[in-house]
């Protein structure tokens, strides 16, 4: 016992193991960054910043060189096209159901403002499956502040949880730890979705439940949207598409899997909504 | 030379685990090089300088990278201590030690991880998890272990030896 008190580097690894469970204890909630996890940030964001280009480039790389023939190349284009004319038809349909409630809500005071956005790249991904989190290349200098939501041209990403000098880290709806509120964009039905674990899918897929059954006709190929409840994230967001209608046997509800609009894989660049500037 | 062999193999292990596997890997699967590299050096220079070279890896990726900072720390340092413990009890030839380190450590870094994420109010179905992520990375890491620890073997295990006979000669 006496030696093993008087043994300097187990004293000094005891300690650090103590220092490094309060360090996580207190990490794992929303915080302020102390100075020194701020400074580490702000000095290694230029390393990052090219790093992550250096592996998006030879990831872009191999893409390429499986994706190179002139059938490949047109379909890839003609996809991305196909996906700008469903967002556009999405947000043509959206804006007729506004406008629909509008007409019978005189009162409407409408939460679908134009957004103040600050555009940001992302410089980081956390290791592992376990947790969902970006490290964004933009901070505190540019009025970014926690619990901000975060949107990349597809949908919806996530809300900022850590903000340093230049740096922010986000954590995104595909975690598993996370929820957003959220409406089925058909039927208007509200219901809530979560981040589901998928170690064989990177790309992340979300939960959709607290939907009751029977008061709900949600098929596969609908559209979810944020719902604006919560405070969290502002209303007509687009989350994903449900990909599987399933039944909750606990709770007697609608439960379904919903595939990201986003394509966390490739992600690089989003946009955090600071403020509403427009009406409403 | 031999510090800067180290630091370029430290660097470059960092750069593989938080930057190219993240955006190059198979369906998620990826090896922890980092941790095979603790633990390979571990069983090549001590229980002490791994465990702090552990630790100053662990803390960096985490504070640069992860939601929870410290639990990356806590795992690599434990695991460079851990290892070194094999310290010199071995011929620097066998593989089978550092492997076997690195496949447990691994194995017991992800447990703390999943319960890390379950505290934080995850719910992953834990045989799946199991099996499409935790047994595929442990074994990966294992592979990794094996190149890394051969590198290490014929750099900078020679260059260590060398010194020692010389101060042995003198």
């Amino acid at each position: 016992m006496k030696k093993t008190f008087s043994n300097k580097p187990i004293i000094i690894m005891a300690a650090a193991v103590v220092l490094l469970l309060v360090l996580a204890f207190f990490s794992a909630g929303s915080r302020t960054i102390p100075w020194l996890e701020n400074a580490v940030g702000v000095v290694s964001r230029p390393v990052q910043t090219a790093a992550y280009k250096v592996s998006n480039g030879v990831s872009g790389f191999f893409k390429n060189l499986f994706n190179k023939t002139d059938a490949d190349l047109e379909n890839a284009r003609l996809k991305q096209e196909l996906a700008q004319y469903e967002q556009a038809k999405l947000d043509l349909e959206e804006l007729r159901k506004e406008n629909e409630r509008l007409r019978s809500m005189l009162n409407y005071s409408g939460s679908l403002g134009s957004f103040e956005l600050v555009t940001a790249r992302v410089i980081g991904k956390s290791n592992g499956v376990w947790f969902d989190e970006i490290t964004l290349n933009v901070g505190r200098s540019r009025g970014i502040e926690p619990g901000m939501p975060v949107i990349s041209g597809d949908g919806l990403v996530g809300k900022v949880t850590d903000v340093g000098a230049n740096w922010c880290k986000v954590t995104s709806i595909i975690d598993s730890t996370v929820t957003a509120a959220a409406a089925v964009e058909r039927t208007r039905d509200n219901c809530m979705v979560r981040g589901v674990f998928s170690a064989s899918k990177p790309s992340g897929e979300l939960e959709l439940y607290y939907l009751p059954t029977g008061l709900t006709d949600l098929v596969p190929g609908d559209v979810i949207m944020t719902s604006g409840i919560g405070g969290i994230y502002p209303k007509g967001i687009k989350i994903g598409t449900v990909k599987e209608v399933m039944l909750d046997t606990d709770t007697s509800g609608t439960n379904a899997l919903v595939t990201p609009s986003v394509d966390f894989l490739h992600l690089e660049e989003v946009m955090i909504i600071t403020g509403t500037g427009g009406e409403g | 030379m031999r510090k800067w062999l180290l630091v370029l193999s430290l660097a470059a292990a960092f750069y593989l685990d938080t930057m190219f596997f993240n955006v190059v890997n198979l369906y998620g699967l990826r090896p922890d090089v980092m941790l095979a590299v603790i633990v390979s050096l571990g069983v090549l220079i001590g229980p002490v300088p791994a465990g702090a070279i552990g630790f100053g890896l662990g803390l960096l990726a985490d504070i640069l990278f992860n939601k929870i900072v410290g639990l990356t720390a806590l795992t690599y340092m434990l695991s460079g201590a851990a290892a070194g413990m094999f310290y010199r009890k071995f011929f620097a030839d066998n593989l089978i030690i550092p492997t076997a380190v690195a496949m447990i450590c691994s194995f017991l870094k992800e447990h703390i991880l999943l319960i890390a994420a379950v505290l934080a109010g995850s719910r992953p179905p834990y045989f799946m998890a199991f099996a499409t992520y935790i047994l595929p990375c442990f074994l990966l890491t294992g592979g990794v272990c094996i190149l890394v620890h051969l590198f290490f073997k014929h750099t900078l295990y020679r260059q260590l030896w060398r010194q020692e006979a010389i101060k042995l000669e003198e």
